[in-house]
């Protein structure tokens, strides 16, 4: 429980320039809908007939005219993006770091086992990705209340929760291959998180990428799939979350024999 | 009782040697010194004890438990000091200590308060303020305050001011009084001189002298440092000669009448012979084994 209280100490200000600058953002963009709602009604057809640029973003599966349609695909750059890139800078950081600024040698020659020390970090990276998403929820619920919308609160719901799985799985990969690093290395870790954005893009536009939908967590967690559906796509949610318990387990076995440089 | 036991261990980087073949044994309630220059070993000796990188041959063992496999169990009954004092950014010096201390499940502040005032620490200050002496206090509260049975220190006292290096030691002297078993890498000659009962020698990997500090300092050769002439007389018995611009100094390990009756009719303006130091007899066995 120490190594727990002290890493979500330690990344306490992380969590919250974030998530108040994702959850801001996010809240801001949304308050230009009203004046928009108009325009994109007459504009709908167009947004949801630009061939591959309308596949790309779904927006030929979900309507940019309804307020919830606007979050899912408007804001939901902002929340995916954002969100994947918090977890991999968790992610990516949390473990490398001990190496890194040199907290190795304090860390572990006390008496906590390289085992408790792995667990415990990756607890604390879901429960800091959990925290994050709860603020990006209520300033997105937030939202919707100044705007006077009333969206469908399960959608809602259900797309935040498919997030937050998403910003875990690419954080948890992240986390296992920060235990091959030395140091932080928070360019493979963002990297990592908009090359799973980008292929997502070419798997909405090309049927001969689809396949890359087992691949990247945006594909269960893409507004496009839930909004029309109603839920969230199970198989694929599996997939994402073996893909991180994979991610993980390495990582564990990695980190358990490796030898920590001064 | 060996607290420390290794045989054979040995550490490869890679292609790169760490340690080859130590053996090396510290006996309960010993103070050993571990010497050596800058990149012969002494570091990855103490952190494979630890257990933060694996041995790649040989084996060690910390009170009779496998230094490989019960590294939990090890860790709880000793206190560690790296040689470089680093903490985590953002946080107190009480903070830190109470972390080390709450790492250990145990209550240690009223020992880390006593600590801090006789290394006269600040505990409010934060980490990044801190010179490297005083991270360095940190570092010892941290491995002292629990009041393990082993303490590893490793070059503990670069960086302390003169006065903080005497308390340091009668910290020392204090829990060695208790019982403590002492282990300490150190580049201060003077120190392990002074303050050590045991001290081994490392070179390129390789432990090539352990001994008892009485011993090694019990050396039949003495030191000569001759002004006036720039070239000795031809006699046997010399070793590790040094010239400077106005001096030459060397070792002589044979008799003192031959030394000075061919020393005799030279135009010496001075000359000192005194017992060597430990620095002298380390230079020594460190060119002998060359």
């Amino acid at each position: 429980m120490t190594i727990l209280k002290h890493e979500l100490k330690q990344n306490f200000n992380t969590l919250l320039i974030w998530a108040l600058s994702v959850g801001i953002m996010n809240f801001v963009f949304m308050m230009i809908y009203p004046s928009m709602k108009s325009q994109l009604a007459s504009m709908s057809d167009v947004y949801s007939n630009m061939g591959n640029f309308s596949a790309a973003f779904g927006m030929d599966k979900i309507s940019v005219t309804t307020a919830l349609g606007f979050y899912g695909i408007e804001a939901g750059a902002m929340i995916s993006l954002g969100g994947a890139m918090f977890g991999a800078l968790i992610g990516i950081a949390i473990l490398a770091k001990e190496e890194g600024t040199h907290t190795a040698e304090f860390l572990f020659s006390i008496q906590v086992t390289r085992k408790a020390v792995i667990l415990w970090k990756a607890l604390a990276t879901v429960i800091l990705i959990v925290c994050f998403d709860l603020i990006l929820f209520a300033f997105g619920y937030g939202s919707f209340i100044a705007m006077k919308e009333h969206p469908d609160m399960k959608l809602l719901l259900l797309y935040h929760l498919a997030q937050m799985c998403m910003h875990i799985q690419i954080a948890l990969m992240c986390f296992g291959i920060s235990a091959f690093l030395r140091k932080s290395n928070v360019g493979l870790g963002l990297g990592l998180a908009i090359l799973m954005y980008f292929l997502q893009m070419f798997v909405n536009i090309s049927d001969k990428a689809k396949f890359l939908k087992y691949i990247t967590p945006y594909s269960y967690s893409d507004a496009a799939k839930i909004f029309p559906t109603g839920s969230i796509d199970g198989a694929l949610l599996g997939i994402g979350m073996a893909i991180a318990a994979i991610f993980l387990g390495i990582g564990f076995l990695k980190y358990k024999k490796k030898d920590l440089l001064a | 009782m060996n607290v420390i036991e290794t045989k054979g261990l040995t550490k490869y980087y890679g292609k790169s040697r760490g340690i080859i073949d130590v053996n090396l044994s510290v006996g309960e309630g010993d103070i050993f010194g571990f010497i050596g220059p800058n990149g012969a070993g002494k570091s990855t000796t103490i952190r494979t004890l630890l257990g933060l990188i694996s041995p790649t041959k040989g084996s060690g063992t910390i009170f009779g438990m496998d230094i490989t496999k019960d590294t939990g169990k090890i860790l709880r009954r000793v206190g560690y000091m790296p040689s470089e004092a680093m903490f985590y950014p953002g946080m107190r010096v009480d903070e830190t200590i109470r972390l080390a201390a709450d790492l250990r499940k145990k209550d240690c502040s009223r020992e880390a308060k006593a600590l801090c005032e006789r290394l006269q620490l600040s505990p409010s200050k934060k980490i990044e303020e801190l010179s490297l002496g005083n991270r360095k206090k940190v570092s010892i509260v941290c491995a002292m305050q629990h009041e393990p049975d082993l303490y590893i220190f490793d070059e503990p006292t670069s960086g302390l001011d003169p006065l903080m290096q005497q308390e340091f030691f009668k910290l020392i002297k204090e829990k060695n009084d208790k019982n403590a078993t002492v282990f300490l890498s150190s580049h201060v000659l003077g120190e392990i001189q002074k303050y050590c009962i045991h001290a081994g020698i490392v070179k390129d990997g390789k432990l090539i002298m352990v001994n008892t500090v009485e011993e090694m300092s019990k050396s039949t050769a003495k030191q000569v440092v001759v002004h006036g002439i720039e070239n000795l007389p031809t006699i046997a018995g010399i070793v590790n000669m040094e010239k400077s611009e106005d001096h030459i100094s060397f070792m002589y390990q044979g008799e003192i009448p031959l030394l000075i009756s061919a020393f005799n009719q030279l135009p010496i303006t001075n000359l000192t012979i005194t017992d060597p130091d430990l620095e002298d007899i380390f230079m020594h066995f460190y060119k002998e084994a060359e």
